[in-house]
């Protein structure tokens, strides 16, 4: 169906006000008789408190309360339950939370938390999961069989395992012995920040009457209140949070933030509003980043090129808590085999508690690092096999309505066709086809080619609703709750509505301000999933919307409802066009020439339910965990300076099978941005830590984010197979576009020069050293390249 | 150089705004170790929200116009006064005859920190990432130092003792910066390796006088490579005794490599420091020589 | 980042033991103490100013004794502290010994620091690591022999 909206490249609609700069962020509310709040954190990376001294910082004019975690003793958490909001009796971290300090202005509120005076008793840290991991490690959560967590998740009490997850399908053992080669390694991936460019910021007030409203930078309201309500077991209707504009999420504004912390805050500080804003230093120290991470994998294919056997290990970094990462460490599993069939595999996979900085969701997490592995691992048996790597990935693709992945689920018919999205990468990057040669004999050219699959990772039981409520003047508001920090989904959804009502675009209206009171439930807005999961709840509430309409029109016009139609936003008469009422004369209620009246304000609601999404065994992880699977990949041409070790991508091709495209515009923009994400992360991007655990670069400057320079002309490819279930046919896609980024830029640097990059980041000094200690003549010989070069310039001239 | 700051905050300090440079030197001497001085404030005020500096007096130097002026003059040189920005040092035309300095400067993180950093601070923060000392000590430049008790003048080299350590006395002002004309024949470059990092991982300068074929005397100064800006002089003989000087280059940035102080910090280790030293000495000479 | 050396003092080694084995002696050694307490088990609690090149600040520090062996005139000790944003944490050995009529004081120490002042040159610290010794021996000794 080719619509007057839908597939047409529409700016988003909050462009105007972002562009103008005029935008409300959350850090920019003030409320009247607002206090401002400041963390005292923790400078040991594990300790018992002694003694915390506030009495200098009670001596800060201005200063109205300092709390530290006794006062306030409260665990919280998204999924693994296993989060303080202050210090209470230990630190776990640097940087870990151990008092907040509130006060008249942030000024003083600073210079006291200044004076706070803690004293620690150190107690022995570890910082290496896979030590942590070990028996006899320190405990970093002695109790946490105690904390409330979502069932699903399995700890490993007396142990730093937070989360133990297993899928196993098939023989892998059998299998490994069957196979013709048997490909081992170990994959590392380096902690790395949102670099949202909004840190985490809120605003709570508990009210005297015991209602606590929250004003914070998240990415959707509904789990805050829920995390909330069910941690103090207060009713979820006194709760009411309010998101305005939001400065980036990227996963790191999913589950809970600071809200809980702040609204105790305000209580404690005699009922007034309280806000609490991170620096990037403290975003980067006592804020969540993507975790750390491990893999060791055994792969075995036959000589004809069937992926048979899959053996991995995952050990994920979790940092002080895991709250969130714990998922992370299911998604990561039960992705292992990526866009391929693979009959035999197991999958383990260990979320372990260090003395570092806490961790938690980023973009397409799981997925980012299950890929980095699988499509490396793909690249490495094509070349022990003598086999073009492409013919690899063909042969050991899924097959849509016959494939079973790794939990056991039967692909549908229309999941998605992912050898039309190989195939259109390959074309368009020239696969085997060399590159041009470059100018400068010390660098090379080269391919790489990543694929990917990834649906939501959520519970089996995540809902979505939408209401479309009708203005006077037969303008409609729709209401939803799922968020807006620059996907543009809810520009979408209006799409949506406009072209379901034949209105115009403006007549449409998102408010930019989410809230649990007034909006719609939605479980979260992650994973790629609103689009998709509110898109049905906004079509189901159409669908209801239009019911009522046409019931009042049928009546009004005299004339039954399968003969009306709607057509710009006017009810008419099939055939008939003249005998019409608008819109207007009808959301309201339809009043007769004499003045009485029918019908009444319209109000429609839909709903979205995951189908046919399961638990997964605890045992085998067998089940049906996603709902939709997203395929796609990513090409890219690189150039290599054989010189310095740095990685320069010349073009990028990104492939994706949305199903069907709502907006090409948007769409293209999150094929850019994910790609430039990607790109980042896997050239650039890691938190350092030293040896005590401190982070050593917890700021823009030495930690380094891609700029414009650094990025390529990215080609964008819409491979559209709709989805029977899906909002006109589409799929999610947001997250996708990071993920294949960096297996493919290493799979291109192992096509030219079989250099092995199994650690990320990718920084010119990492492949520096690769290459050094894997083919160190290419760089001697490149010397004498340069030096050749030079001498031929001087002859020149 | 930030290393991130809990705090949104400055300590709290006077704020002086001194019109005579009388006026501001009466000032430093009477507030002494107590006082600091600020032109664009750029480090200054980094270092006191990161609570690494806690002056009690900040003496801003923007309302001295003596000190916001660029001279060129022909055989004597450059004397940048204290309070001229990057931006300003790039837009003045006779900058191009310091080849090295002008790479330096035009380089330099971005153009809103441009707007307001001066060479003079950008000297003075001393922190080993910079870029422009390497570039003011291959080109043999000067500090002129000021005090209600006179005026001293120190090569740029000596006056950075240390990371975040300079030969300034309390009471003592850096007025300006004086770059003398370069020699015949001569030619200088600054080039910086910073892929994947705001700061260098390391940068060189090198300043050539060419002799026909031979290089009759070459200064090499590496910066961002170890605690002060490193001058291989080892390496610069190697250029200047090599009858064709085109056949060694690669040896010379061995010797440069190898002869200098180089650490590991949280930008580069060592062992790809040095690496990145024998590059960077390639890439400069092809520059300067060509 | 490891630290050694020794000191030689012109006094008796039961009378230099005794001196060091006293917290509120050493700690009124330590160049830039501003404020200190003597708490149960040896134990300081002080506030120090640090001053490196034109950085300074103010640091909460204190000191515990992990070991103490009067028989072999030997000392085992962790020092710890933070401010300016960064951290520190040291291990230090100290063993006496009779040389020729007075005493020599064997010491090292593992330091590590964190933060700003961590991520600075390593030669910067280990400067004022240096110098800071220095000072304090020279205290010492002074108070010993004077």
């Amino acid at each position: 169906m080719a619509g007057k909206f839908v597939g047409k490249p529409i700016p988003p609609q909050d462009a105007f006000l972002k562009a103008t700069g005029t935008a409300p962020y959350n850090y920019d509310i003030e409320l009247p008789g607002m206090l401002y709040a400041k963390l005292v954190t923790s400078t040991v990376p594990h300790g018992r408190i002694k003694r915390i001294n506030v009495e200098e910082a009670l001596k800060v004019p201005g200063v109205v309360k300092v709390v530290t975690g006794k006062d306030i003793p409260y665990m919280v958490g998204m999924y693994a339950g296993d989060r303080d909001l202050l210090a209470i009796e230990k630190v776990r971290w640097v940087g870990h939370p151990v008092a907040a300090v509130i006060a008249e202005s942030l000024e003083a509120a600073e210079r006291a938390a200044e004076l706070v005076d803690v004293e620690y008793e150190e107690l022995p840290a570890v910082f290496d999961p896979l030590e942590a991991m070990k028996p006899g490690a320190p405990l970093i959560h002695e109790h946490m069989e105690k904390y409330r967590r979502l069932p699903v998740f399995k700890p490993v009490p007396g142990t730093n395992i937070a989360n133990k997850f297993r899928v196993v399908r098939g023989d892998v053992e059998t299998a490994l012995k069957e196979a013709d080669i048997v490909i081992e390694e170990e994959f590392h991936i380096k902690h790395v920040s949102h670099a949202f460019m909004e840190t985490q910021n809120v605003i709570a007030h508990w009210h005297l009457d015991g209602t606590i409203e929250i004003w914070t930078s998240w990415q959707n309201p509904n789990p805050v209140r829920q995390i909330m309500a069910e941690s103090f077991g207060i009713p979820y209707n006194k709760i009411i949070v309010k998101i305005p504009f939001v400065g980036g999420g990227f996963g790191g504004k999913a589950g809970l933030g600071w809200e809980a912390l702040v609204a105790v805050l305000s209580r404690e500080a005699g009922h007034r509003p309280v806000k609490l804003v991170l620096s990037r230093k403290e975003q980067f120290t006592s804020g969540a980043c993507r975790e750390g991470f491990h893999a060791f994998v055994k792969a075995g294919f036959k000589k004809d090129g069937r992926f048979i056997a899959y053996d991995v290990k995952y050990v994920l970094d979790a940092g002080g808590y895991a709250d969130y990462t714990v998922n992370v460490g299911r998604a990561v599993a039960y992705s292992a085999d990526g866009s391929y069939e693979i009959p035999n595999i197991r999958c383990e996979a260990y979320t372990v508690y260090t003395n570092k900085v806490p961790t938690t969701a980023l973009r397409g997490f799981g997925y980012s690092e299950s890929h980095w592995v699988l499509e490396q691992v793909i690249e490495r048996a094509a070349k022990k096999l003598g086999m073009d790597s492409a013919e690899v990935r063909r042969i050991n693709l899924i097959k849509p309505g016959v494939s079973i992945t790794a939990t056991g689920e039967r692909l549908r018919e229309d999941v998605g066709n992912p050898r039309k999205v190989l195939e259109s990468i390959l074309q368009e990057i020239g696969w085997g086809k060399p590159s041009e040669k470059p100018k400068e004999p010390w660098k090379i050219r080269a391919k790489g080619v990543a694929l990917l699959v990834k649906g939501p990772a959520q519970p089996p039981k995540a809902p979505s609703s939408a209401a479309i409520k009708f203005n006077e003047d037969g303008t409609i508001n729709l209401l939803v709750s799922t968020g807006n920090f620059g996907q543009g989904t809810v520009t979408a959804l209006a799409q949506i509505v406009a072209e379901e009502f034949g209105v115009p675009l403006e007549s449409v209206r998102v408010d930019w301000i989410r809230d649990t009171h007034s909006a719609p439930y939605s479980w979260q807005t992650v994973g790629s999933r609103g689009l998709f999961t509110d898109g049905i709840a906004v079509l189901n509430a159409v669908k209801d919307a239009k019911r009522q309409i046409f019931k009042v029109a049928s009546e009004a016009l005299r004339c039954p409802e399968e003969y009306l139609e709607l057509v710009n936003g006017e009810v008419r008469v099939k055939g008939k066009p003249w005998m019409k009422i608008p819109l207007k004369d009808i959301v309201m209620g339809y009043s007769y020439p004499d003045g009485t009246s029918i019908g009444g304000p319209i109000i429609g609601r839909g709903v979205y339910m995951s189908v046919h999404t399961t638990n997964l065994d605890p045992e085998t992880g067998q089940g049906h965990p996603t709902i939709f699977h997203t395929y796609g990949g990513t090409g890219v041409e690189i150039e290599l300076d054989l010189l310095t070790g740095e990685i320069k991508v010349l073009k990028a091709v990104q492939a994706f099978d949305i199903g069907r495209v709502i907006n090409p515009l948007l769409l293209k923009q999150q094929f850019h941005g994910g790609f430039i994400m990607g790109m980042s992360i896997a050239l650039f991007e890691e938190i350092k830590f030293d040896e005590r655990g401190w982070v050593l670069n917890p700021n823009f400057t030495s930690y380094y984010v891609a700029r414009i320079k650094d990025v390529p002309p990215v080609v964008e490819k819409f491979v559209e197979t709709p989805q029977a279930d899906g909002p006109y046919g589409a799929r999610g896609v947001g997250e996708l576009t990071m993920i294949g980024v960096a297996p493919a830029i290493a799979n291109a640097i192992f096509n030219a020069i079989g250099v092995k990059l199994n650690n990320l980041p990718m920084t010119p000094e990492e492949v520096w050293k690769a290459i050094k200690a894997q083919r160190p003549d290419l760089i001697e010989k490149a010397v004498k390249e340069y030096q050749k070069k030079m001498k031929e310039v001087k002859a020149v001239a | 150089m930030s290393f991130g700051s809990p705090w949104f905050t400055l300590p709290e300090f006077t704020y002086h705004k001194p019109k005579t440079l009388k006026e501001a030197l009466e000032l430093l001497d009477k507030y002494g170790e107590e006082a600091k001085v600020m032109a664009g404030g750029v480090g200054l005020l980094a270092f006191m929200k990161e609570r690494l500096m806690a002056p009690s007096h900040v003496i801003d130097l923007k309302g001295v116009p003596e000190l916001g002026q660029a001279i060129y003059k022909e055989g004597e040189g450059l004397t940048i006064g204290a309070t001229v920005t990057l931006n300003e040092l790039a837009r003045y035309g006779p900058l191009k005859k310091f080849g090295a300095l002008h790479d330096a400067v035009r380089d330099i993180a971005d153009p809103i920190i441009r707007n307001r950093a001066t060479l003079v601070g950008n000297l003075c923060e001393a922190i080993p990432w910079v870029d422009t000392p390497p570039a003011l000590i291959a080109l043999g430049a000067e500090v002129e130092i000021r005090s209600l008790k006179g005026e001293r003048r120190v090569p740029v080299k000596d006056f950075i003792k240390g990371p975040v350590e300079i030969d300034l006395e309390p009471g003592e002002l850096v007025t300006a910066v004086h770059v003398p004309e370069p020699r015949r024949n001569s030619r200088s470059r600054f080039i910086k390796y910073n892929t994947g990092s705001e700061f260098a991982l390391v940068s060189v300068a090198a300043n050539v006088v060419m002799d026909g074929g031979r290089v009759r005397d070459v200064s090499l100064v590496y910066g961002a490579v170890s605690s002060t800006p490193q001058v291989a002089v080892k390496a610069a003989d190697a250029l200047k005794s090599a009858e064709k000087p085109w056949e060694v280059l690669d040896e010379v940035g061995r010797i440069a490599s190898e002869e200098v102080e180089a650490v590991s910090d949280v930008l580069a280790s060592e062992e790809y420091r040095r690496h990145l030293i024998r590059v960077l000495t390639l890439r400069v000479l092809r520059e300067v020589m060509g | 980042m490891r630290f050694e050396g020794s000191f030689r003092i012109n006094a008796d080694r039961d009378k230099v033991w005794e001196f060091i084995s006293n917290p509120s002696n050493v700690i009124q050694c330590v160049p830039g103490v501003q404020d200190f307490s003597v708490q149960e088990g040896k134990r300081i609690a002080a506030k120090v100013k640090v001053k490196i090149g034109f950085i300074s600040g103010l640091f909460q520090a204190a000191s515990k004794v992990l070991e103490e062996d009067p028989q072999n005139y030997h000392a085992r000790m962790e020092l710890s502290g933070s401010g300016a944003g960064s951290g520190f944490k040291a291990l230090v050995d100290l063993k006496l010994e009779e040389a020729d009529g007075g005493t020599e004081l064997k010491w090292s120490a593992d330091v590590s620091i964190s933060g700003p002042l961590g991520s600075l040159a390593k030669s910067m610290v280990e400067g004022y690591v240096k110098k800071m010794v220095d000072q304090l021996f020279d205290c010492v000794k002074r108070r010993l022999e004077g």
